[in-house]
């Protein structure tokens, strides 16, 4: 039944309105930028990239490092999300923060953490691989363990009885009824890790090429634009070909399960499924290795301990930036900040118009390219701007917001992720109440859906902030010598020899680690329970 | 004056819901909307809030038409199945909401708070959580926030069906006596007769959309419309008979009805309007025998459905038997009619 208080039939120009504004910002930031690529690319040295065996070799390692990662991740995944989904334990909004946080830290804080446990000054596969995997162990255990928590314990319990082992049971029914989480996570972690840029750059030392470095590398250093957008191109095609793969999943998950209440499907453990546990408790300790070795490192020089990294903050290194280590941390708080409210208010809106959307086609297809900034990769993303930022009016062009705006349109998928599913499962009847309560249409909005949504929003708030914060494909583009991020100022420095600057990048490394953990802490108490997708 | 419904239509797309349903409801009258499940009873209830846009016809106020005015300015109060308390808010807050709406002030709120608390036999609850009450507390602190609004017309949605039946029987009366005592103008939706014939002054039986009698209590339980009605107010048996001088005689012998009419006729017979008692016999013959072909065990009395040999086109007919008397399976049984169990239909 539908009424017409929620729809857009109540208020047609506010969302038409709304919708426009979200439309444009995507337009602009984000197609115009694109396309710019496409039109690069095709007009000249696709050809010549794509007869370049060298390139295939790019291709071929590029999707063999991400085919590899996403198996570990998986692997290493499940049993984080059997616990998260299937046993009654205390302090898990704890446990689910510290499965999280690695996939919130910016992904050049997660490079120089294996750098600093296995070393890879001259390049380590082994350690680019675990590293994507490390990253993404949390899209597995929360996309697998949200519908595993919800699934009716009581099938497996109906096979059991019929006859099946444990074993058995798993195989025959929950794990055919998990499959929509299976697939999704692995689309989406394969398309994370083959776009990972962060990680192969710190990791790959120089050796070990992805397209995304292969991009940055060819734009940066050697100036061939041609040849990098033709390379976009390529990344491009993968990401559309991974996504669609990812939304077909997805909704064949929406389809056919009986879902249950979280808290009825927990309970403790029993014979076999201890091996599980113990599988996942090594799972968490593997996850914080890297965390305290790169703690670890921060603090040691070669001769022993040492606060030097942390003293260094206040100067420059040894001259490789421009700017103080404090005032790049103000640079990315500031940054980080301006993303912050831009990505909100942008997410908040589109939540708005997809609630508002009546036809399921039109509100998918929103959904949709909302979701493909996400999957774009940032460094094109980065190098799309750059390319188009010459058009731009001259104030535009040297604006400091530049940063943010790259760093919203990354941010704003994951608020709308969070939010949508939250403002969704609003019973349409406390609208109604509210109406009949004497409340008009935007009053109904404030008392029931943005008061029921207030904490959720809070949350995704914090997510974008980390994740603005720790945004380093597309900064890395835009940001100037003088406004540079942390984790920029890590690369550059990482760049550069000597004991200090090296040593100065841990410190700067563990410092977002730290701000960022705190974030997430608070994050996941503001959480309304198993709401949203990530 | 109150509350008229005019030729009113709601489709789903291409689903007829409510069909051209007409029904007044006069000022401090309480109607009740009877009827199965899926029969369009909640669409009808929700179109006359302003939740639900009719297709066609419309709604009264007085004499005014409400098609132009939004649901928050109707000033109808509405109770749902579920409560729709908001989850947010405690149990004053929720309360508090209409007033608060109306722009009352902060003493006046809480004043108002305690006072329909006390109504609903909740006093003191105003910090409560919601989420902390049971089902018969949701409810009536649903009804209490809608009398806070002091609604012009109450209306109410199933109201007590999500509660267990001890639970549901009592608050059916508490409530009975609230709409009675503030002179309430309400329509309250319900698929249970006993609810209906609680808390109404009129019953109106719906069914696929279409309104199919509307009557007193006491005078739909005799008088049903037709078969349909006499088959939703539980009258398993239909047979003709001849009624004459306040007396029916049928197939089952003679029984008293409150009808003036003379002629043919027809009989809903519910379980309660034949009686069964084993004669063991060594009696004489009775005049109306029946086997017992089924029975079981009801709260207070044995359910049997007989057949009768003398009149084997009626199949199987539904009958009550005393507890400590009851008939065995395939035994004899004497038959008579209860005036109590019998309707005159039409």
């Amino acid at each position: 039944m539908t009424s017409s208080l929620s729809g857009s039939r109540a208020y047609p120009v506010t969302v038409g309105v709304a919708a426009v504004i979200v439309l444009g910002f995507l337009g602009v930031f984000f197609a115009w930028p694109v396309v710019a690529i496409l039109g690069l690319g095709l007009g000249g040295g696709v050809g010549d990239v794509l007869a370049d065996p060298a390139t295939w070799r790019l291709v071929a390692f590029t999707l063999g490092q991400a085919a590899a990662s996403t198996v570990v991740a998986l692997l290493a995944g499940l049993p984080l999300a059997y616990v998260l989904a299937r046993v009654a334990m205390p302090g898990k909004t704890l446990l689910r923060a510290m499965i999280t946080v690695p996939f919130v830290l910016p992904t050049i804080v997660v490079g120089m953490a294996f750098r600093a446990l296995l070393g890879a000054e001259d390049g380590n596969v082994g350690a680019i691989v675990l590293a994507n995997a490390f990253f993404n162990v949390a899209v597995v255990a929360r996309t697998v363990g949200g519908l595993w928590s919800h699934l009716d314990r009581r099938t497996e319990d109906a096979a059991r009885s019929l006859g099946a082992s444990r074993m058995r049971a798993f195989t025959s029914v929950t794990l055919p009824a998990l499959r929509p989480a299976l697939g999704a996570a692995v689309a989406v972690v394969f398309l994370f890790c083959s776009t990972s840029f962060g990680i192969v750059l710190v990791l790959g030392g120089g050796r070990y090429r992805t397209l995304e470095t292969e991009i940055y590398l060819r734009t940066v250093r050697m100036l061939d634009l041609s040849g990098a957008a033709a390379l976009s191109l390529l990344q491009l095609a993968a990401v559309v070909v991974a996504l669609v793969i990812a939304a077909v999943a997805r909704r064949r998950g929406e389809r056919t399960l009986r879902l249950r209440q979280a808290t009825d499907t927990a309970r403790v453990p029993q014979g076999g499924e201890w091996g599980v546990v113990v599988a996942a408790g090594a799972v968490l300790c593997g996850l914080l290795v890297p965390i305290v070795a790169l703690v670890v490192r921060s603090v040691s020089g070669d001769d022993g301990w040492t606060w030097a990294g942390y003293r260094a903050l206040t100067g420059t290194g040894a001259g490789a930036l421009e700017v103080s280590g404090v005032e790049a941390a103000l640079n990315s708080l500031r940054t980080a900040v301006d993303a912050t409210w831009m990505s909100l208010l942008l997410g908040l809106l589109a939540s708005a118009v997809l609630v508002s959307l009546r036809r399921r086609g039109s509100a998918e297809t929103m959904d949709a390219a909302l979701m493909l900034p996400l999957g774009v990769s940032a460094v094109t993303l980065g190098f799309g701007y750059l390319i188009t930022l010459d058009t731009l009016p001259g104030q535009l062009r040297t604006s400091p917001l530049l940063v943010p705006f790259a760093q919203a349109l990354i941010a704003t998928p994951l608020i709308v992720r969070m939010v949508l599913p939250v403002v969704r499962s609003i019973d349409d009847g406390l609208r109604g109440a509210a109406a009949l309560l004497g409340a008009g249409p935007l009053r109904v909005r404030w008392e029931v859906d943005i008061a029921l949504s207030a904490r959720t929003v809070l949350a995704a708030a914090g997510f974008g902030f980390v994740v603005a914060l720790g945004e380093f494909g597309a900064t890395s583009f835009l940001a100037r010598p003088d406004t540079i991020t942390l984790p920029v100022a890590v690369a550059r420095l990482l760049a550069r020899p000597g004991e200090l600057n090296t040593q100065l990048a841990y410190a700067v490394c563990a410092l977002l680690m730290v701000v960022t953990a705190l974030v997430v802490l608070i994050v996941e108490r503001l959480r309304v329970p198993t709401a949203g997708e990530f | 004056m109150g509350l008229e419904i005019r030729d009113l239509s709601v489709r789903f797309g291409s689903v007829p819901a409510v069909s051209g349903v007409n029904l007044s409801v006069a000022a401090g009258e309480v109607v009740a909307l009877l009827g199965p499940s899926g029969c369009g009873k909640s669409t009808m209830l929700r179109a006359v809030a302003g939740l639900e846009p009719p297709t066609a016809g419309g709604v009264l106020w007085n004499g005014a038409d409400l098609g132009g005015v939004a649901v928050h300015r109707r000033g109808f109060g509405m109770v749902f199945q579920d409560g729709q308390l908001f989850p947010h808010r405690d149990v004053a807050g929720n309360v508090a909401f209409g007033p608060r709406m109306r722009g009352a002030s902060k003493a006046r709120r809480r004043e108002r708070v305690g006072e329909v608390l006390e109504l609903v036999g909740l006093a003191g609850y105003e910090r409560r959580r919601t989420t902390e009450l049971s089902g018969g507390e949701a409810q009536r602190v649903a009804l209490a926030r809608a009398l806070a609004a002091d609604p012009r017309v109450l209306l109410l949605d199933e109201p007590l069906a999500a509660l267990d039946r001890a639970l549901r029987e009592q608050l059916a009366v508490v409530l009975a006596e609230l709409l009675g005592g503030a002179a309430a103008t309400a329509l309250v939706v319900t698929h249970d007769h006993d609810e209906a014939f609680t808390l109404a002054d009129r019953v109106a039986v719906m069914s696929r959309g279409r309104i199919l009698q509307v009557d007193a209590p006491s005078r739909l339980w005799k008088h049903p419309a037709d078969e349909e009605v006499a088959a939703f107010l539980g009258c398993s048996t239909v047979l003709s008979a001849r009624i004459g001088d306040g007396l029916a005689r049928c197939a089952l012998g003679e029984v008293a009805v409150p009808s003036e009419a003379a002629g043919a006729g027809l009989l809903g017979l519910r379980a309660t309007g034949l009686r069964a008692v084993r004669f063991g016999g060594v009696e004489e013959e009775p005049e109306v025998v029946g086997v017992v072909r089924e029975r079981v065990h009801r709260h207070d009395h044995v359910r049997v459905a007989v057949t009768v040999p003398q009149a084997p086109e009626l199949g199987r007919v539904e009958a009550t038997a005393r507890v400590d008397d009851a008939p065995e399976y395939e035994e004899k049984v004497r038959l008579w009619l209860n005036p109590d169990g019998v309707a005159v239909i039409g």
